[in-house]
């Protein structure tokens, strides 16, 4: 049962990122960035590292992801809707 | 053109081929590695009574290597200081303009003292278990991020930022001129005093962070938020 659930986590760690580095509209690889974040963060807690975790979620997933999608949006004019491209 | 398509399989095939041959002896070594992952567990484990904390990680960043953490709030206060010099032209009195919008606000007032409360719970549970001054700093960063952009807390009117941004800073600086005025050595808190020295940066590099958290998004974009509604 947990080992499914690690694997999940391991097949979508590897699949959100490849997401965010390939896909063509940038403002939706920053999403898949963030939710790559808050994924690592479950993958620490499993590895019994909860502080790693926090920091990752917190400034990782939180932070970074604020800073890339500024920096996306500012970019492209308008990110919200088709993307800067 | 067909000449330029052979070259690219031809270089995409060789660098599969050394991805491949870097990944097995990576994974050669990782399966390796598990026999000997003690590492300096037992070393902090034997040392936690002296460190003033029970918590081995909080130990380490902040009694063990306390110096590494101090150098690394200088770099996030550099981050910042280097963000606000580019931002100069407008200053800090030009952070993001605030959207006005009176349910949002009203939320954001009932959300933030919640906020907060969880960023002083982190930090006063760093000592003992997982949490400590970073993760609370981003998480009221993030409550003052939403305070300001819904309006109802003005980073820019806040007095003494600059103070504020350094606190971390300052905070290791007087711990670490105090242990050198008492004869010892940087940074060598005696086991007695180690408790409330080590609380006394948690809550400076935790005040600072969040701020610096809060004003790292804010200014970087001093360009792009005048014209947005």
């Amino acid at each position: 049962m947990i080992l499914s659930v690690d694997l999940a986590v391991v097949i979508l760690l590897i699949s959100l990122a490849v997401g965010a580095l390939y896909l063509r509209d940038l403002f939706r690889s920053a999403v898949l960035f963030l939710v790559f974040g808050l994924m690592m963060a479950v993958a620490w807690v499993r590895l019994d590292a909860a502080d790693i975790a926090l920091a990752e979620a917190a400034i990782g997933a939180g932070l970074v992801g604020a800073l890339i999608l500024k920096a996306v949006i500012q970019m492209g004019g308008d990110g919200e809707e088709g993307g800067p491209r | 053109m067909r000449r330029t398509a052979g070259w690219r399989l031809a270089w995409g095939a060789v660098a599969a081929l050394a991805c491949l041959i870097l990944g097995l002896a990576l994974l050669r070594e990782l399966v390796g590695l598990a026999e000997q992952r003690a590492g300096l567990t037992s070393t902090v484990a034997a040392a936690l009574g002296e460190s003033g904390v029970s918590h081995p990680p909080t130990a380490v960043l902040l009694n063990f290597r306390s110096y590494d953490t101090w150098l690394e709030v200088v770099v996030l206060l550099a981050a910042v200081l280097g963000v606000l010099s580019l931002a100069e032209r407008r200053g800090l009195s030009h952070l993001a303009a605030p959207q006005e919008v009176p349910l949002l606000r009203r939320l954001v007032d009932l959300v933030l003292p919640l906020v907060i409360l969880g960023g002083v719970f982190l930090l006063a549970q760093g000592t003992g278990a997982p949490g400590g001054a970073f993760q609370a700093g981003a998480i009221v960063a993030a409550g003052l991020l939403l305070a300001h952009l819904a309006g109802s807390l003005r980073l820019d009117r806040f007095p003494g930022v600059m103070v504020v941004l350094v606190a971390g800073v300052v905070a290791f600086l007087v711990a670490a001129l105090a242990t050198l005025a008492a004869g010892r050595f940087l940074l060598d808190f005696p086991t007695r005093a180690s408790y409330a020295v080590i609380v006394g940066i948690e809550i400076g590099i935790a005040v600072s962070t969040a701020l610096t958290l809060a004003v790292l998004v804010l200014a970087s974009a001093p360009d792009a938020d005048g014209d947005r509604q």
